[in-house]
């Protein structure tokens, strides 16, 4: 049950009594100006019959009268008195149960608010976690890519070098051979690779042997 | 019957030459034994050998059985020759031709024959055919082999 409720509740029963107090305040004004007569009759049916003067009647009438006046004037001062004290207490209490109901409410507001703010501040390391984790692979990828392009085009710029060395090499050596083969090509004297022809068969001579062999 | 080739019997062109003339003087020594057998004069007849028939005839003289022993042998190993090609350089000397012959049949094979080719971009050294066996140790295989070689001289000058 919320404040507004308690509230309502309590405003009710004041007004239930105020209207129990109000009740019992009529019946008894109607019965001091309105007196049933049958009853006293009934009563006290030998009572001897008492004559009052009219002057001393009056007079009693005005007393009572007066008498009922300050009674109700006190009950009127008291039931104001009460009635002041009790919107007091009520404004009291209202007061308190707003306040108590505002605590409340702003502890409920702001231990939900923290709430929030904790799932907020979580996602958002989540987040943070998750983005710094991808960066981190995406780094990563990136250097790993890097450094395999690197390496290709290293390796390309490498194979391009040796390539060209190669055909720099070739194309020296074709020059040197055919310049010597060119250079070379004449006067030849055998006379003078005598030794170097028998060498190169002593060198060889098991191997022609062998060739010899397996031809035959 | 075995017989040992001279060195200037090199080629199968020289065997034919030689298996010619040693029927020819086959015959010439048949003639002979028929004059001397009828007492006619044959002292004026006389048979030139070359060098190499010479060499061969001269354990044998005239005896009409062992030349043609000799010549059968000397047909066998011409039917069943072993040629081995020469190639040098330029076209070779007497000299260098023998000094070749002499190597091949006293280490290879003792009947042995040759076929010399000269090819002048050799530049050196020779190539060596027997069969489908071929030896290269030309100057030319040599620095054809080489010639990446160069490159790497050449940078270390």
């Amino acid at each position: 049950m919320d404040g507004s409720g308690l509230l309502q509740a309590i405003l009710m029963i004041n007004v239930f009594f105020i209207g129990i107090i109000t009740a019992i305040a009529v019946r008894h004004a109607y019965a001091h100006f309105k007196p049933q007569n049958n009853e006293p009759e009934k009563s006290h049916p030998q009572t001897p019959v008492i004559h009052i003067s009219p002057e001393i009647r009056d007079k009693i009438l005005q007393k009572a009268q007066n008498n009922f006046q300050d009674v109700l004037d006190r009950s009127a001062v008291n039931l104001e008195h009460d009635l002041t004290t009790t919107v007091n207490q009520i404004n009291h209490q209202l007061e308190k149960m707003s306040s108590s109901i505002t605590a409340s409410e702003m502890q409920k507001y702001n231990s939900s608010l923290e709430q929030l703010r904790n799932q907020m501040e979580t996602l958002l390391k989540q987040a943070q976690a998750e983005i710094v984790k991808h960066q981190e692979n995406l780094t990563a990828n990136l250097n790993t890519k890097q450094s395999e392009l690197e390496q290709k085009l290293e390796a390309s710029i490498e194979a391009e070098k040796q390539s060209l060395v190669q055909a720099i090499d070739t194309k020296l050596a074709d020059a040197v051979s055919s310049f010597l083969i060119d250079t070379l090509g004449h006067n030849v004297d055998l006379g003078a690779q005598h030794s170097y022809l028998i060498s190169m068969l002593e060198e060889h001579k098991e191997e022609i042997k062998k060739g010899v062999t397996d031809e035959n | 019957m075995k017989i040992s080739l001279p060195s200037n019997l090199a080629t199968i062109q020289d065997l034919s030459s030689l298996i010619i003339e040693l029927h020819n003087y086959s015959r010439w020594v048949d003639h002979q034994n028929i004059k001397s057998k009828f007492k006619a004069n044959s002292n004026k007849d006389t048979f030139e050998l070359s060098e190499p028939s010479k060499l061969l005839v001269r354990e044998l003289g005239t005896d009409k059985t062992k030349i043609q022993d000799l010549l059968r042998c000397l047909e066998d190993l011409k039917s069943t020759s072993n040629i081995m090609t020469i190639t040098l350089p330029t076209a070779p000397t007497e000299l260098t031709r023998e000094l070749l012959i002499d190597w091949c049949r006293k280490n290879i094979a003792g009947d042995i024959l040759f076929s010399f080719q000269f090819n002048s971009n050799l530049l050196g050294g020779m190539v060596l055919r027997y069969k489908s066996r071929i030896f290269d140790w030309s100057f030319r295989r040599r620095i054809l082999e080489k010639r990446y070689d160069f490159p790497e001289v050449i940078k270390n000058v």
